[in-house]
């Protein structure tokens, strides 16, 4: 049951938010075992919650248009009085968060109720969640595969049916990246547009938070909780569409060229626009990464290096013995490429782009042949939403599901601010049966 | 911190990663000047 639904029948009396948390919990102990999407479960909390909306209702309160809807957070959300692990050990002896972070409240300010946070790639520093302290999360697709990271367990648990929102962030694709290969859809919002305080950072120069969701209209749900500033476009408005070419048309697999292709047909993308320096502006996301991050966990690193995962440490070193004149080039260089970027909204008001060069790949699995040559998984994963971070421009992502393949993610890249309008032509893909989230196998 | 061949390679690997990226973004001609004018 999608979020939208269950705050109708909540507000209506139909239902109830006990029965509906009830549930979610029910699903979150058959399944969690399985998926390993959830680090901690908060059954107190979250039925305390659900029993004061319920007691609103029966008292002719509006609890708000998310009433009764339970979600899930990446374990870097603050929660007051627990400490913020951020995926990592080497957390675990901080004081415990003093309040909860501000898009949980956002959320609960309009009804919805936490029930639990998600397993992440350490410091969110990855596509995967094959995390070492709390092993890897599984894909509700298939328990062999990986969830994609950073945000693997909040997406992992979407895809699954156990919730039907959950929040997340979004440094280099952390977003995009699972939506994608859980079959669900993500928005990364304008770069400032969201509150990231409560939310462990990483990159502050590239860091936003957003919601995952099961359906575009639950995804715009949630994202208007999040963004007071947010006002709703009905129905399609004849939305100017191209489809990326050059440095985006290549190393994919063809289940990756295979969803672009629909939805640039739907959407009557027929333009191919190419952007010049997309590679320079990877690599130029990738540098300003290694040096905030690097920076970030400098004090960290020189007390507890061992404490870290191996897949996280050892880059984050990389990152704070990086000369600063790297970093500087890259900061001269993001203006620029967003200029760049800028110059093909003058004609378009949506850029469509794969998510991912391919589909989950197996948990353990280093390497993918693309085009013939042999490829590493990790950074690769990440290798067309990266680009499109150093902009801060919103990107929705959409799932697309052909019959008894494994989800790809598409991109729809907007201007800055235009979440109402990816929103709406995401609606709008989702009304024509071209992208929606798969029935997921593990919960069938 | 000590460190073992394992991780020294992957430090070497990483940071040659860094500086090939930093060379390719380095190389894009910007239209506006690095240095502060006097």
């Amino acid at each position: 049951v999608n979020a939208t639904e269950i705050a109708a029948a909540v507000r209506a009396g139909a239902t109830s938010a006990r029965a509906v948390v009830d549930a979610a919990l029910a699903r979150i102990a058959v399944e969690n075992p399985d998926l390993n999407a959830f680090t901690s479960v908060f059954p107190r909390r979250a039925v305390e919650r659900a029993d004061a909306i319920d007691a609103a209702v029966a008292a002719g309160t509006d609890p708000g248009p998310l009433a009764g809807v339970p979600f899930a957070a990446k374990n870097l959300f603050d929660v007051a009085g627990i400490v913020t692990r951020a995926g990592a050990k080497v957390t675990a002896g901080d004081p415990p968060a003093a309040s909860d972070a501000d898009a949980i409240v956002a959320l609960e300010r309009r009804g919805a109720i936490l029930v639990g946070l998600t397993n992440m790639d350490e410091f969110a520093y990855g596509f995967v969640t094959e995390n070492a302290h709390d092993g890897p999360t599984r894909n509700p697709h298939d328990l062999t595969r990986i969830a994609g990271g950073s945000s693997g367990g909040s997406a992992s648990a979407v895809g699954a049916g156990l919730v039907p929102l959950a929040l997340a962030s979004d440094t280099n694709g952390s977003i995009r990246v699972p939506a994608a290969l859980c079959g669900i859809f993500g928005i990364r919002p304008t770069f400032g547009t969201l509150s990231r305080r409560g939310a462990f950072p990483f990159v502050d120069r590239l860091d936003t938070v957003g919601p995952l969701a099961r359906t575009a209209a639950d995804l715009r749900a949630a994202y208007g909780a999040l963004d007071p500033h947010f006002v709703p476009l009905g129905g399609s408005r004849g939305w100017r569409s191209a489809r990326l070419g050059g440095y985006f048309d290549q190393g994919l697999l063809p289940e990756a060229r295979a969803a672009v292709d629909a939805v640039c047909s739907e959407l009557g993308a027929a333009d191919m626009v190419e952007i010049a320096h997309a590679r320079q502006a990877r690599e130029a996301a990738f540098l300003i990464t290694a040096a905030e991050g690097g920076a970030l966990h400098a004090d960290r690193l020189r007390a507890s290096a061992d404490a870290y995962d191996p897949a996280t440490r050892d880059r984050l070193i990389a990152g704070a013995l990086m000369p600063a004149a790297w970093y500087l080039r890259a900061l001269r260089f993001a203006p620029f490429f967003a200029a760049e970027l800028a110059a093909a909204f003058a004609s378009h008001d949506v850029l469509v782009a794969a998510a991912t060069p391919y589909a989950a790949p197996r948990i353990g699995q280093r390497t993918i042949v693309v085009d013939g040559v042999e490829t590493e998984i990790r950074p690769n994963l990440g290798v067309f939403t990266q680009p499109i971070t150093l902009a801060g421009v919103p990107v929705v992502c959409v799932p697309v599901v052909a019959a008894g393949e494994l989800p790809v993610g598409v991109q729809l890249i907007g201007r800055p601010g235009s979440e109402n309008a990816l929103l709406a032509v995401a609606e709008d893909l989702e009304r024509r049966g071209v992208v929606g989230a798969a029935s997921p196998p593990v919960a069938a | 911190m000590p460190l073992d061949a394992e991780r020294r390679a992957a430090l070497i690997a990483t940071t040659a990663r860094l500086a090939s990226f930093a060379d390719d973004v380095a190389a894009v001609q910007l239209p506006f000047r690095e240095e502060p004018r006097p």
